[in-house]
């Protein structure tokens, strides 16, 4: 939406396609950052903003069904509302801001005993039902669940600080009750590491488990118990609760990625997030040029992350959607009329069509529609095609480098 | 010159997957045998069989082509069209008395370090068990002829 907004404010006309039927995604359901922002507020306004700007179209509850094209001029199908009205629309560029999902891990209770929460759910409760939470004398956290395991290995990165801003949130509310968050490690990146030394010196315990002795959870008439190995005492621990919060992080919207990934042929990592062309070089940019990534599509990322990564993907987007020529990319085929017998293979081999047989007899490929992928070169019979920058000579006297010294 | 064989291996890997594959498995600081040589190509569709024969008879011990997964080719069906190939430049292999298996297909996507390394392992494992391929073999005794 942040992308969305920049790019229509310069002028550019967008349209939001959204899955659902209401924008915001999980950001809508967050109510405070461990900053202390107003995340419903900001959600709200934003939501507002951009649904009453004149230059940005929002569809929702649409789904993408078929895309076509090249980069500065797109053309995708989208089926969209609840009677599925299919539409077309032709644009320059393309970000994906898709998301992912809060993980909810059948782990340590979860679903089966309502006094064992997520650290979302947690967040509502509080700002909800203070009540409750002055009443609870006793609560456990237990981070990483689900996630650094083996089918997600990689860090919700969000964890520790949601952790944190409950812990410190349910400290002012409740100045006696007793915190433990059982912790793998703790990492409140950057300036957050304050918040996490707050957070010790108001009392909260942080307790170090490691993966193969991890807690366990017991639901009991009058409450819940969490066993637990503490490494530095050497010995077992009982920890009675009022309520056992799991940090449950992120996990990727595996379906919605992989469609979309074979719809527009962009890559997805091992576990199923956006790719970026070069993770440190192009962190926004997608290996297929015109597509840019922002937000939890791509990893997992706090909202001020996801904000910066939004803007991020805008400015690049501008800078194709500023000009009023694309540079091509020069890897394209190009035909020797001479050499050409003019028998075909190309035109039938090429996944897109782009060679056809000219007035003069020979095969032409136009440029500005070759995709460059060289399959015409390495099928032609008579070597009539050369893909420039990977002519057939560069690639022999890279083979003839190779094996120089053994020659 | 010790006579410790290390097979040479040159791997055609397409821009958008296995290439990509590599670049993670550098940035995961997984470590693959030197042996491997990446030459990129924009597609496996790229690669002719006249580019894997050159590599033979320059002197490499086995040749691999290592594209998308199927149905992942960012250009549709490269990456089928590069298998059909494969197989095509093994039969010429067998035709000429050199092991089939020296050359190879192999699939990935653009996120799997840990499998780019992995095969690279594996086919440099393979090839060692193979032994140096005979035009190696003849070009050295060329070399020496010529030498001495």
């Amino acid at each position: 939406m942040n992308a969305a907004l920049l790019l229509a404010d310069q002028g550019h006309r967008v349209y939001l396609v959204e899955r659902e039927a209401r924008l915001g995604g999980i950001a809508a359901t967050v109510r405070t950052t461990l900053e202390g922002d107003d995340v419903g507020r900001y959600m709200s306004d934003l939501v507002e903003t951009v649904q009453s700007h004149q230059k940005i179209q929002v569809l929702t509850q649409a789904i993408i069904v078929d895309h076509k094209g090249m980069p500065g001029r797109f053309t995708t199908g989208i089926q969209t509302g609840p009677r599925m009205h299919y539409m077309q629309v032709e644009h320059g560029v393309t970000i994906l801001a898709t998301g992912a999902l809060a993980n909810r891990p059948a782990q340590y209770l979860l679903g089966e005993d309502d006094r064992v929460l997520t650290q979302l759910d947690m967040d509502a409760k509080i700002e909800d039902d203070p009540e409750s939470i002055r009443s609870m004398k006793q609560v456990v956290m237990i981070q990483c669940v689900g996630s650094r395991e083996p089918g997600n290995p990689n860090c919700s990165r969000i964890c520790c600080q949601s952790a944190i801003k409950n812990a410190l949130r349910m400290k002012a509310l409740n100045p006696d009750m007793q915190i433990y968050v059982l912790n793998r490690d703790i990492r409140t990146y950057g300036f957050q590491e304050d918040y996490y030394r707050e957070a010790r010196k108001q009392g909260v315990q942080f307790i170090r488990y490691e993966p193969d002795r991890r807690p366990a959870v017991r639901a009991l008439e009058n409450g819940l118990v969490v066993d637990a190995y503490d490494d530095i005492l050497g010995c077992r621990l009982e920890i009675s609760a009022d309520a056992v919060v799991l940090s449950t992080g992120l996990i990727a919207d595996d379906e919605t990625t992989e469609d979309l990934s074979m719809l527009f042929h962009v890559p997805r990592s091992d576990d199923s997030y956006f790719l970026e062309d070069h993770i440190k070089l192009r962190p926004t940019d997608m290996s297929v040029r015109g597509f840019f990534l922002a937000g939890t599509a791509h990893a997992p990322k706090s909202i001020r992350e996801s904000i910066a990564h939004g803007q991020s993907a805008a400015g690049r987007a501008m800078t194709m959607l500023a000009k009023h020529w694309i540079n091509l990319g020069a890897a394209v085929a190009r035909v020797d009329g001479a050499k050409c017998a003019a028998c075909l293979i190309c035109v039938r081999a090429c996944p897109y069509n782009v060679p056809f047989i000219n007035a003069e007899g020979y095969s032409e490929i136009d440029p500005a529609k070759c995709h460059g992928c060289g399959i015409c070169a390495a099928d032609c019979p008579a070597r009539a095609i050369q893909l420039m920058q990977y002519e057939d000579d560069q690639i022999l006297a890279k083979l003839d480098g190779l094996f120089e010294r053994m020659n | 010159m010790t006579d410790a064989f290390e097979p040479e291996i040159v791997a055609f890997c397409c821009h958008y997957c296995a290439y990509t594959a590599a670049d993670m498995a550098g940035s995961k600081r997984i470590s693959y045998p030197p042996n491997v040589k990446i030459i990129r190509v924009p597609c496996t569709g790229k690669v002719d069989a006249i580019h894997i024969m050159r590599a033979f008879e320059k002197g490499a011990d086995g040749v691999y082509v290592a594209g998308c997964l199927e149905g992942d080719c960012h250009f549709k069906t490269g990456n089928i069209r590069a298998a059909h190939r494969v197989r095509r430049v093994q039969a010429l292999l067998e035709e000429i008395g050199m092991e089939g298996g020296r050359v190879e297909m192999i699939t990935m996507s653009a996120g799997m370090g840990e499998r780019f390394a992995q095969t690279a392992r594996e086919f440099t494992e393979k090839i060692r068990a193979l032994g140096p391929s005979p035009i190696r073999d003849a070009i050295r005794q060329s070399g020496r002829r010529a030498a001495g």
